[in-house]
């Protein structure tokens, strides 16, 4: 919703679309089928939670790319946006810890700004 | 966060990534720690656990670390730390192997998981391990092949429609490629296996449907050009 919302025009629905169809084509992967991978990432479980991280990774890198003149009111409600996006990725990399290289956040920074 | 271990084990997995090298342990790697009095095994070939904890208990051994504390610190900052200098002590001693590991044989694993992860199985055809009950291959219900076929319709249809322009697909390339690369990174730094590469299969079927997109949105000014000339 917030992706569509941020991106009302044709790359939002394109995304969306994308997105639920490789998500739907995954389920007939290897990953599914195979009982051996199966156990061992089952759907749902917290190795498909870097999955999770995928959709606002497009979203704040689609929203770093936009360069376009936004009226006040209208940039406030894309940085709304772009906060659930945020906070549903940090969500992810707290579960899931492979999601966070997705957005090009190396992991080693994130561990240095926790221990200092 | 104080004791490290709010992100993964991040120096351990690459550190132990030297397994992956088929010529693991290295010559005279052994020698360079002193796990004896814990661990009498040594160093193993492959990916293993259990080369981290040689590492650990040299460093244990070196650094007058008790035996209580160095259990409850396993997997911690300090094991991190322990890992991070092994690492590169061997980066040091073995460039060329560890080059070849990080660029030759990693980059290999990622491309078998991901052709491995895209194999598909419609039929629920048995896998030759079918005498182990857990291993027996559960057929897909009819419904799924449905959600499937609506899926890729509902897909085909948008892009056929014609509310994209070719510009905004290739924006959204973009993003899914960078995005991709970033995520192969750690697949450099680590290793890839089919149940740990989940976001990279995702990013090859984003980009196969991107691929598909953009052969119907060049196809659609032809048959939209064509259609007025039938009428």
């Amino acid at each position: 919703v917030a992706l569509l919302r941020r991106f009302p025009d044709a790359i939002g629905a394109g995304v969306a679309a994308l997105c639920f169809c490789a998500l739907t084509a995954m389920l007939f992967s290897a990953l599914v089928w195979n009982p051996g991978y199966a156990f061992e990432i089952p759907v749902g479980g917290i190795r498909y939670f870097s999955l999770v991280g995928v959709l606002p990774t497009l979203h704040i890198l689609l929203d770093l790319l936009d360069k376009s003149p936004y009226s006040p009111a209208c940039a406030r409600q894309n940085l709304i946006m772009l906060a659930l996006q945020v906070a549903i990725l940090a969500l992810a990399v707290l579960v899931r810890g492979s999601s966070l290289p997705s957005p090009g956040f190396p992991r080693s920074q994130l561990r240095c700004r926790a221990t200092t | 966060v104080k004791e490290g271990r709010f992100g993964t084990v991040i120096r351990h997995r690459v550190t132990v990534s030297f397994g992956l090298d088929p010529a693991w342990p290295y010559a005279g790697v052994t020698e360079m720690f002193d796990y004896e009095p814990v661990l009498h095994d040594g160093m193993r070939a492959g990916a293993s656990d259990w080369n981290g904890g040689c590492i650990w208990w040299d460093y244990v051994s070196k650094h007058g670390i008790p035996l209580k504390t160095a259990t409850e610190q396993l997997y911690g900052g300090t094991y991190e730390t322990a890992l991070r200098q092994a690492f590169f002590r061997i980066l040091m001693r073995y460039p060329r192997p560890v080059l070849r590991t990080f660029f030759y044989y990693k980059p290999r694993y990622i491309v078998w998981s991901m052709a491995q992860s895209l194999t598909t199985n419609f039929r629920g055809v048995q896998l030759s391990a079918g005498d182990k009950p857990w291993m027996r291959v559960v057929p897909y219900p009819p419904a799924t092949f449905a959600l499937l076929l609506a899926s890729l319709g509902g897909a085909l249809a948008y892009f056929c429609l014609g509310a994209m322009q070719l510009a905004e697909l290739k924006r959204m390339g973009a993003v899914a490629m960078l995005s991709a690369l970033f995520t192969i990174s750690s697949y450099l730094a680590v290793w890839a296996l089919l149940h740990t590469s989940a976001d990279l299969l995702f990013y090859c079927l984003f980009a196969i449907g991107l691929a598909a997109a953009a052969i119907v949105m060049s196809i659609r000014p032809l048959v939209v050009a064509r259609a007025p000339l039938h009428a």
